[in-house]
């Protein structure tokens, strides 16, 4: 999957998990500037994440996460990992 | 051996760090087994034989942690927890010996579980908390395939690194294994060193003239918690507060200026906590290694577990405004009340710390549930003062909220603390309000209302007994803390620390290599060297 189609499916994911249809995400996008993505919030985007792309993070992985584009390519590591 | 001591600073300081430099030029692994020599020899002085305890538990921890490094395939991964678990317990064990076992065989003595017939004691090692912390973190970072190429020379460094070893900050092997990885680390660079000589400064001032020096009256006030009216209560509980922020702050500086000296870079521990808006705000700005820790180790762990589950079985993710009690329940609460309490006892075995973790996890509960139920305020539509004055009293309720729980922390026992905060609440009587004697000279020239207030309602009264707070001295301080840029704002410049810094100086306050600063800071140094007698323990020792 290219990074791109990625971001928009995370938008989607974060929008829904944020309540807010009109978010504007882009790679450098973190959660400080957005500040309804506090702890808990973190936890559904996650998971939901995780559904939506089936694959599953580890705690250190989130970590270590500084901004939207760093989660986009942890996603697509992760499932290039998948398809092997 | 105290940072805040001439043995510390004219003897160990040198020759740890001229040591350290020169054995660079042979090579940077020998810097780094200086590095852990010298360490050794640090925590030594204190007591030598809990220096194997200390090797033993590094040993252990290394051969865990190369095991599970060993068993990185899929196909292991039930090994591979059998050897956390098994890590785990073997990090556990000791600590439960030396600080909760005590506790808990007097607890099985008051309810007749076992004999009366004999006393157990033991002497707490210090930092076990702390090492012991840290190496467990290494180990569930090895689990998940981190820190392959960290040997044990510098993993023993990581580990036993004397400015965190004793109370932190707590460290992230991948945070610290790629600086000492890097031989560029030990390469002396004066900025680095100048960086590191000034924030120790600053740190040590903290230490010598804003903390120590409250510690004998809040240490009368905490010895009689239960004979004092309301003003003169909250007057204690206020200099604790201050006692604690300059300690744990003054700690904290200077071990980022010290790692700075030797080339390495710490993450923020402390952050103007005094100045958070919010309860979930103050945690990441108090100790805020301890709660990265317990965040990644406990909070984030069982809340994706709790998440998932809820979502397999089609729970589908409550968003944000349409929270469902349930969720929240599940999804805050638990987690919450969990690390809280956790968090608690792992500062000491008492009734006290758990309470200490239960009264925070209420209110982290309350702040969480604020967030999702609560109005929604505009901001945009405010006007400046109405949003000023909010953010002043979201200050003000969390450092109030901060101090209750500061007297559960403080007092020594749980019982104690009810005394403290029974006079707080005005149960044991009203006091009139202390004031510093200059405001009162001021008030003077108010004629009727100054004689209304002070002579026929004995509103406001000067203190006169010196083992009372002075109302002028705390002032002092919290202007400091309320008013004055932080440590690392006065830094930031030369970043000394990891990640960026929020906030900033004003330009007079901002640090730079001139002679201006150094005059100041020698200055600022020596008054501290002189006021060296009354000089206490770290508060976070003990723990």
């Amino acid at each position: 999957m290219e990074s791109t189609q990625i971001l928009e499916k995370l938008t989607a994911i974060i929008r829904d998990a944020l309540d807010d249809q009109d978010l504007k995400l882009t790679l450098e996008t973190s959660a400080a500037n957005v500040p309804a993505w506090d702890s808990l919030a973190h936890i559904n985007i996650v998971v939901s994440t995780e559904m939506a792309f089936g694959i599953k993070f580890k705690t250190a992985e989130l970590e270590q996460l500084r901004n939207v584009g760093e989660f986009v390519s942890l996603i697509n590591q992760k499932l290039n990992v998948k398809q092997g | 051996m105290v940072f805040a001591s001439y043995t510390f600073i004219f003897l160990f300081l040198p020759i740890a760090f001229v040591g350290y430099y020169l054995a660079a030029r042979v090579g940077a692994i020998y810097a780094v087994a200086w590095l852990t020599l010298s360490s050794l020899a640090f925590y030594a002085v204190w007591n030598p034989a809990f220096v194997l305890l200390l090797l033993c538990s590094i040993a252990f921890n290394f051969a865990i942690g190369r095991a599970l490094l060993a068993r990185a395939s899929a196909e292991d991964s039930r090994t591979r927890n059998w050897l956390l678990t098994l890590g785990i317990a073997g990090n556990l064990l000791p600590l439960v010996y030396f600080k909760y076992l005590g506790a808990l065989l007097s607890l099985a003595q008051h309810a007749s579980l076992v004999s009366r017939g004999f006393d157990f004691k033991v002497i707490l090692p210090l930092g076990i908390s702390f090492f012991t912390f840290t190496q467990m973190g290494y180990l569930v970072d090895c689990h998940e395939g981190e820190g392959k190429d960290i040997d044990l020379i510098r993993y023993s460094a990581f580990v036993t690194f004397f400015p965190h070893l004793i109370a932190g900050p707590i460290l992230h092997i991948r945070e610290i294994g790629p600086q000492l990885l890097n031989s560029e680390t030990s390469r002396f660079r004066i900025r680095d060193v100048s960086v590191g000589i000034s924030f120790f400064i600053i740190g040590l001032s903290k230490k010598v003239l804003l903390a120590d020096p409250l510690a004998e009256v809040v240490k009368i006030g905490f010895a009689h918690p239960g004979d004092f009216r309301m003003c003169t209560s909250w007057l204690y509980a206020l200099a604790y507060s201050l006692q604690l922020y300059f300690d744990f702050s003054g700690y904290s500086d200077m071990a980022i200026g010290l790692a700075a000296m030797f080339g390495i870079r710490f993450p923020i521990n402390f952050d103007s906590p005094y100045k958070s808006t919010s309860m979930i705000d103050y945690w990441q700005r108090f100790h805020a290694t301890l709660t990265r820790y317990l965040t990644l180790l406990l909070y984030n762990p069982i809340a994706l577990r709790i998440q998932r589950r809820r979502m397999a079985a089609g729970l589908n993710g409550p968003k944000r405004n349409k929270q469902s009690l349930s969720a929240f329940g599940s999804l805050v609460v638990i987690p919450i009340f969990f690390t809280m309490t956790l968090a608690g006892i792992w500062h000491g075995a008492g009734l006290q710390f758990l309470l200490f973790g239960l009264m925070h996890a209420v209110y982290l509960t309350v702040n969480h549930a604020w967030r999702t139920f609560g109005p929604k305020l505009d901001r945009a539509k405010l006007s400046q003062w109405v949003a000023t004055g909010i953010i002043g009293s979201k200050v003000l309720l969390t450092y109030v909220a901060a101090v209750a729980a500061m007297v559960m922390f403080r007092a020594s026992s749980a019982g104690d603390a009810m005394r403290m905060m029974g006079g707080m609440a005005g149960l044991h009587g009203l006091d009139a309000i202390p004031v510093p004697s200059s405001v009162m000279h001021l008030l003077q020239h108010l004629g009727p209302v100054y004689a209304y207030l002070t002579q026929s309602h004995h509103f406001l009264a000067v203190p006169t007994d010196d083992s009372i707070p002075a109302p002028a001295s705390l002032a002092l301080r919290f202007f400091i803390v309320w008013a004055l840029p932080n440590s690392q704002q006065i830094m930031a410049k030369f970043s000394p620390t990891l990640k960026p810094v929020r906030g900033n100086s004003p330009y007079w306050l901002s640090w730079q290599p001139t002679t201006r600063w150094a005059l100041a800071l020698g200055l600022l140094l020596a008054v501290s060297l002189m006021s060296f007698q009354q000089t206490k323990v770290f508060l976070y020792f003990q723990f």
